[in-house]
């Protein structure tokens, strides 16, 4: 397995950052600022990099380029690969009601099952379900395939996301690639670090991902009162606090939920997935450290001496809490994984991995969640 | 150089590491780094403010909570799951104080149920203590259900255990000896006092057979002194005489008769031989007998039956017993000149009303209830005129109330008694069947 890493910046325009001097990469993966693609030149350009190559990317809250983190920029790494073969998912996310699990479907239909050794997704951001579209693909796919990948990012905007496969990214997308052959080996890690806070609570009213009360007091006023000076930024300040969840009759699996929303006058907050009623919360705040040790821990997770190349998609929560310290927790990556694995990856509105000791794939918030990439 | 400062400085630089600094770019960069670190420690400040209160909300809520097990009546026991004790009250200590000194936050279970093995009086002698420990190890490992204990001090324990959320288990222990001995207190009261009155019952019947056996005797020879089989008696007052045992032996026969059926019928023992029969082949009998009396007394007697009424499904013995009593009564306590009507009639409900009513003393209200108890006083009062021991009454309710029946007074003093008998539906036959 062969790399080259490039990055487009706006005042320089494409640079190479590395390269092992493959003559012909079979595919690009790129991570782009939103407001960087939407013309479809720097497509086009890489299209003119890479003329053979399948191209897959979508849209960011940030830009991961080895150990920094961009805002603006544009990454992309090629792969040439010497026996592993790569096939190829597409689909529009439908307007029905299980759209999302019905696309996650036909993502796996798509997907050769023979010899199918791992899955990496990008899917549009705002307008998919993550945990009905993972549920979907494996569905089809079986629990022995691990799927990684995430959400496509809208800066801090939220409002329109895009994907795209041999195209210039569109809104609406979903895209597959699966690795296939024995020589192939795929790792992944998705670990928070987030420190689960007071009194675990029990969720006493709650409707789909909408939350209205916990042991019977407004969750609105519990957030109101942990922001504090805070809460008049909400529900954007909410990113500080994410919940984590057992769900019912579970307590050893817990999942983070992020809040998206709130309704002022039902004093609900709205998540990024079902709250179901009667599982037990618990408000999560990021300490620094340990968000940053949350991404070592991830490395470690994913980690195997080989490992070529590790693509990482990290919650856009988390750079919105560390601001400029966020680049900390790229750096604490490259200290488990060392100066021969390349880095490359993007800031999220959901990451995809295994559940920790399950084998069930499932939407992850507020992680770093690696998928790590080498050939025999 | 710090990582942050080396990270803008590469940015002021355009991503290079050697390129040319944009200083603006690299104090806005700076600028928004202080702006991060202040806003960090504003959030910092506050969430520990947040967590100090919470932290305070969650020491008093705990201190409510030992406060609430700690004034519990029973003793309670949280265990984790390795089955070590994780907190418990006094109230446990006092309730197992043959261990006391050993039940202490870590102590196992197993440990402490062994130590309090020679102090059960339940177990049974067929296992070993060791086989007794571990069932109720594995009992407790999974409840089911609530159990006693015996102490050999006396004292009964009841225990219950449930699981908890994260693999222990809860306990709990009442102290039931005092509701224990109450029990076996109320079961032997009980086992007492149906064993008297079983007693009493037998007694009665024994007795009662007893004194019939000579009474026949004494009967049946005043008869006989009376036909002067045997010869002439010669003298008149002998032959008084003779007629006095035999009214006075008859008369306590009666009333034998009468007790001996009431203790059978408090015994259980009474039996009903029910047949079908007219309302007519129930009272003329009794008519027969008392028409006599009520003719000396000059007392008239009305018959108002309708002959087209259905026939009854009864005991023949014990309803003519029953009517041949009302009217007896009646004729007894009716002042010469009065009148004593027999009649009966169909009820809407399908039941059947016979009616004994007379122009005598009558009763006042509150002495109906004494009256129909046994041996009530009301009777014996009269008695005293009358004669009788106070079973008629009595009796003929128990004896209509064994028909699924009743009986019922009304009285007006100084007016007269009206006592009527009421069968059920169930008892009364179709109306065409009289005819036959």
């Amino acid at each position: 397995m062969q790399l080259e890493q490039r990055i487009w910046l706006p005042r320089e325009g494409w640079r190479l950052m590395n390269s092992d001097g493959a003559d012909a990469p079979a595919l690009v993966i790129f991570f782009a600022a939103p407001g960087t693609i939407d013309d479809g030149a720097r497509y086009n350009e890489l299209k003119a990099f890479y003329p053979g190559a399948a191209i897959i990317g979508c849209t960011t809250g940030g830009e991961i380029a080895d150990t920094s983190v961009h805002d603006g920029s544009i990454v992309a790494t090629a792969i040439a690969f010497k026996h592993t073969r790569l096939a190829f998912a597409e689909t529009s996310i439908g307007g029905t009601e299980r759209g999302s699990f019905e696309a996650g479907m036909r993502l796996g239909v798509a997907l050769p099952r023979k010899g199918l050794r791992g899955v990496f997704l990008l899917s549009d951001g705002t307008q998919v379900n993550g945990t009905d579209l993972v549920a979907g693909i494996q569905h089809v796919l079986g629990p022995e395939i691990v799927i990684t990948g995430g959400l496509a990012g809208d800066g801090s905007s939220f409002v329109s996301t895009r994907v795209g496969l041999n195209a210039n990214p569109e809104t609406g997308k979903l895209v597959a690639v699966g690795f296939y052959g024995p020589g192939v080996r795929l790792g992944y890690g998705s670990v928070g670090g987030w420190d689960a806070v007071g009194p675990e609570r029990l969720v006493t009213r709650s409707s789909g991902n909408t939350l209205f009360d916990l042991d019977d007091l407004p969750a609105l006023d519990l957030y109101k009162k942990y922001l504090g000076p805070e809460a008049a930024n909400l529900p954007a300040s909410a990113l500080l606090c994410p919940l984590r969840i057992h769900p019912v009759g579970k307590p050893e699996a817990s999942l983070v939920r992020t809040v998206i929303g709130i309704d002022e006058q039902r004093k609900a907050m709205i998540f990024a997935g079902t709250i179901p009623e009667g599982s037990v919360a618990q408000i999560m705040l990021g300490h620094f450290d340990h968000l940053i040790a949350g991404a070592g821990q991830a490395a470690e997770k994913a980690a195997f001496p080989e490992a070529q190349l590790a693509i990482l998609v990290s919650c856009i929560g988390r750079k919105l809490l560390m601001g400029q310290q966020i680049a900390d927790e790229v750096d604490a990556v490259r200290d488990v994984l060392g100066q021969s694995c390349r880095l490359t990856g993007f800031y999220s509105y959901g990451e995809i991995a295994p559940l920790e000791n399950s084998p069930f794939c499932d939407l992850h918030n507020q992680t770093m969640t690696i998928t790590t990439i080498a050939e025999a | 150089m710090h990582r942050l400062l080396q990270r803008q400085l590469k940015k002021a630089r355009g991503g290079t590491e050697g390129g040319a600094i944009d200083f603006d770019a690299l104090l806005t960069l700076v600028d928004a780094a202080y702006g991060e670190f202040d806003s960090q420690r504003r959030v910092m400040a506050h969430t520990h403010n947040v967590m100090r209160e919470e932290h305070g909300q969650l020491n008093a809520r705990l201190s409510r909570l030992r406060d609430g097990i700690s004034q519990m009546g029973a003793g309670f026991a949280i265990w984790d799951s390795e089955d070590r004790l994780v907190l418990c009250n006094e109230r446990l200590r006092e309730i197992l104080s043959h261990v006391a000194n050993a039940i202490c936050p870590g102590a196992s279970f197993v440990d402490l149920i062994k130590r309090a093995t020679p102090f059960i009086a339940s177990i049974d002698e067929s296992i070993g203590s060791d086989e007794w420990v571990a069932a109720r190890v594995a009992r407790h490992r999974n409840p089911a259900g609530p159990f006693e204990m015996a102490f050999t001090d006396g004292r009964h324990v009841q225990v219950w255990e449930e699981k908890t959320g994260e693999g222990g288990i809860v306990s709990l222990y009442f102290d039931i000896t005092d509701r224990k001995r109450a029990e076996d207190e109320l079961r032997r009261a009980k086992e007492a006092a149906e064993s008297a009155n079983h007693s009493k019952s037998q007694f009665l019947a024994n007795m009662s057979h007893e004194l019939r056996t000579p009474l026949n005797a004494v009967i049946g020879f005043s008869e006989v002194m009376l036909a002067e089989k045997l010869g002439p008696l010669g003298s008149q007052r002998y032959h008084e005489y003779a007629q006095d045992i035999h009214n006075a032996g008859s008369h306590l026969l009666d009333i034998i008769n009468d007790i001996l059926d009431m203790s059978k019928i408090e015994a259980g023992q009474f039996d009903l031989d029910a047949e079908w029969t007219g309302i007519a082949n129930l009272v003329n009998p009794a008519i027969r007998l008392i028409r006599d009396r009520a003719r000396e007394a000059g007392i008239s007697l009305v018959l108002a039956i309708d002959p087209g009424l259905p026939p009854l499904y009864v005991d023949l013995r014990s309803v003519r017993q029953v009517l041949l009593n009302l009217l007896g009564n009646a004729v007894k306590f009716t002042p010469s000149g009065g009148t004593v009507t027999v009649g009966a009639a169909l009820m809407s409900s399908g039941g059947l009303s016979l009616r004994v009513s007379d122009t005598g003393l009558g009763i006042a209200a509150e002495n109906i209830p004494l009256a129909l108890k046994p041996f009530g006083q009301i009777e014996l009062i009269l008695s005293r005129k009358h004669g009788g021991v106070g079973l008629g009454l009595p009796l003929s309710k128990r004896l209509i109330e064994l028909h699924g029946g009743m009986l019922d007074i009304a009285s007006v003093p100084g007016e007269g008694t009206s006592v009527s008998v009421y069968f059920p539906p169930e008892r009364v036959g179709r109306a065409a069947a009289a005819a036959s």
